[in-house]
């Protein structure tokens, strides 16, 4: 029972400190924390891939549009046509596992495309992964931006508000402590042999494919759930959202966090998502847009100072404790 | 029964004939050396063994199993063979206890999600997992080191750890691509203990490339010399040491007064 008990009061306390904030923030306040944890949640699941495993793959938005239009697209054109929706909608506590349901099915649906993508690009290695997946993730982008049934170029408008920050919060939360498990696992300790001699690897008697997949696998599956959330935070999606800079973005949150350190993709993505904000403020100051200038100095300066990042390999605690005893 | 049987194995690279017709045994718990001068197509033997390149004739039986289309992992896996490599192959960036942890990776019981939800099978699959690593470890006395990042060992113990992490998983036979390279007398001296105590404790047939004569003299049981790509001669230490062929394929021949 002792391995149910951190998942499940991670839930329950990220859950009620979103209700909480919910009723103490304004409206924009809280979009930009829902933000937050979408980031976390992609910028985590990435370093799995990225850092961990070490394939760098480019296309890691691809997946999460494929987990936010499937379900925006079952929870706006296809169930409502089926009366037994409504109605379980309308309850309080039933709509909630019905979002459980919609996260669940955004997230396999996006592991198996995961998979499929995974399977013929995962032979490959660094430029060409990296040109490969951005590739991907640019087909999936292209695919959805011509399907009319989700709106096509124009965008799919009216997704019913569900999830909200509770949900993403305790996604985000519950996506670190999965992902720190599988880390620390022996199984999950095999991504990081791959990173560091995949023909060791291989004469260990592993197939680094199948790690390789298996990684990237899920991955995918976390960044569909994060597209579930998003969809069902902003109710409205465009196939413009997911190019290839929101991917850039969130690897630029791995490699400041460090790649091979999942409390410092946290903390980047918490970093990045709120600059960008804050500097806002400064721009009705100055009245001059300065915001992605300012943004990019902040990465080549930490870049420059910190070259592996903020955290490097090393998750927050490790390094706290060493300063501890020094 | 042999563990390793190599059956008139050749490979050719363009017109290049790298190996011709090679055929050696290795017996259970047998320490078997392969020597040669540069160029003789021993670490090519090697790559063929061990799936890395595939031979154009000839036949791999590894433990009674044909290495037929198999590629590196599955010989590891199904034929339970292990090897190390000339320029050290650790995970640097795992503790030498991970790098034990991930070789052992036969052990593993759970799936996936018990591992998502840590439940009970999975700890104690893991702690079972830990403690054979550390055991390992502790018999090769790098147990103190256990938490250190490979990388960070001194060269010796990178190479015990290396051989230690072959082992980990559960071989029958152990190909060691010139463990000595690299080493002063001392280190030599002390892998030599390593090796036999290896073959020793585990009762695996361990099969050495190595350039170290002395290293080689002094822990084989039975040797074969290769050149250009063909055997030239096998058998103990004692016999290699005086055979003329092999001193001619080493030193050149005498020239006529």
């Amino acid at each position: 029972m002792r391995g149910f008990i951190t998942p499940i009061a991670t839930i329950v306390v990220s859950a009620l400190v979103g209700m909480l904030l919910m009723n103490t923030l304004g409206l924009y306040q809280q979009t930009v924390l829902a933000f937050v944890g979408i980031n976390v949640i992609l910028a985590v699941s990435l370093n799995l891939v990225n850092g961990f495993t070490g394939q760098f793959s480019m296309g890691h938005v691809g997946f999460m549009a494929v987990g936010a239009y499937l379900s925006a697209w079952l929870s706006t054109v296809i169930l409502p046509q089926f009366a037994i929706w409504n109605e379980m909608m309308a309850m309080p506590v039933v709509g909630q596992f019905l979002f459980f349901g919609l996260v669940i099915a955004g997230g396999l649906v996006a592991a198996g495309i995961g998979i499929l993508v995974g399977i013929p690009s995962l032979r490959l290695k660094g430029d060409y992964l990296a040109i490969v997946t951005l590739g991907f993730g640019e087909i999936i982008r292209i695919f959805i931006l011509n399907v009319e049934q989700v709106g096509g170029a124009r965008g799919l408008i009216g997704i019913p508000s569900m999830g909200r920050l509770p949900w993403i919060l305790g996604c985000a939360a519950l996506t670190c402590v999965f992902c720190y498990r599988i880390v620390r696992s022996s199984m999950g300790k095999q991504f990081m042999a791959v990173r560091d001699d995949e023909t060791a690897t291989l004469s260990m008697g592993l197939s680094t494919t199948h790690i390789k997949v298996r990684s990237f696998a899920i991955a995918s599956f976390f960044a569909g759930v994060a597209g579930v959330l998003f969809a069902h935070e902003t109710q409205y999606l465009n196939p413009g959202t997911f190019t290839f800079n929101y991917s850039f973005q969130i690897i630029a949150m791995i490699v400041l966090g460090g790649l091979g350190s999942l409390t410092g993709s946290v903390v980047a993505a918490s970093l990045l998502t709120f600059s960008l904000e804050f500097l806002r403020i400064l721009q009705d100051l100055l009245g001059v847009d300065l915001r992605m200038i300012i943004y990019a100095l902040i990465l080549i300066i930490i870049m420059l100072t910190r070259p592996d990042g903020l955290f490097g390999q090393k998750e927050l605690w490790t390094i706290w404790k060493r300063k501890v005893r020094a | 029964m042999n563990v390793l049987s190599v059956q008139n194995v050749s490979i050719q690279f363009g017109g290049l004939k790298a190996v011709q017709d090679v055929s050696l045994d290795v017996a259970a718990s047998e320490l078997v050396g392969l020597i040669g001068p540069n160029g003789a197509g021993k670490t090519t033997l090697f790559n063929i063994i061990t799936g890395v390149y595939k031979q154009t004739a000839g036949n791999v039986m590894i433990n009674g199993i044909s290495t037929e289309g198999m590629t590196p992992f599955q010989i590891t896996n199904k034929c339970k063979g292990a090897r190390t490599f000339q320029n050290i192959r650790l995970f640097k960036g795992l503790s030498v206890l991970d790098n034990i942890m991930v070789s052992s990776h036969g052990q593993i019981r759970y799936n996936f999600l018990s591992l998502l939800l840590k439940t009970k099978a999975y700890r104690e699959n893991e702690a079972q997992i830990e403690k054979r690593a550390l055991d390992l470890l502790k018999l090769f006395e790098l147990h103190h080191k256990a938490d250190e990042l490979a990388k960070n060992l001194p060269y010796g113990d990178q190479r015990k750890l290396e051989i230690v992490r072959a082992i980990a998983t559960d071989p029958k036979i152990l190909f060691l691509d010139e463990p000595a390279a690299g080493m002063n007398d001392e280190e030599t001296a002390k892998l030599l203990q390593l090796v036999r105590k290896v073959r020793d404790d585990f009762k695996i047939g361990i099969l050495v490339i190595e350039h170290d004569m002395k290293f080689m003299m002094g822990l084989c049981e039975r040797i074969y010399v290769l050149d250009h790509g063909q055997l030239i001669a096998c058998g103990r230490p004692d016999e290699i040491k005086k055979n003329p062929v092999v001193i001619k394929a080493y030193l050149g021949e005498e020239e006529a007064a």
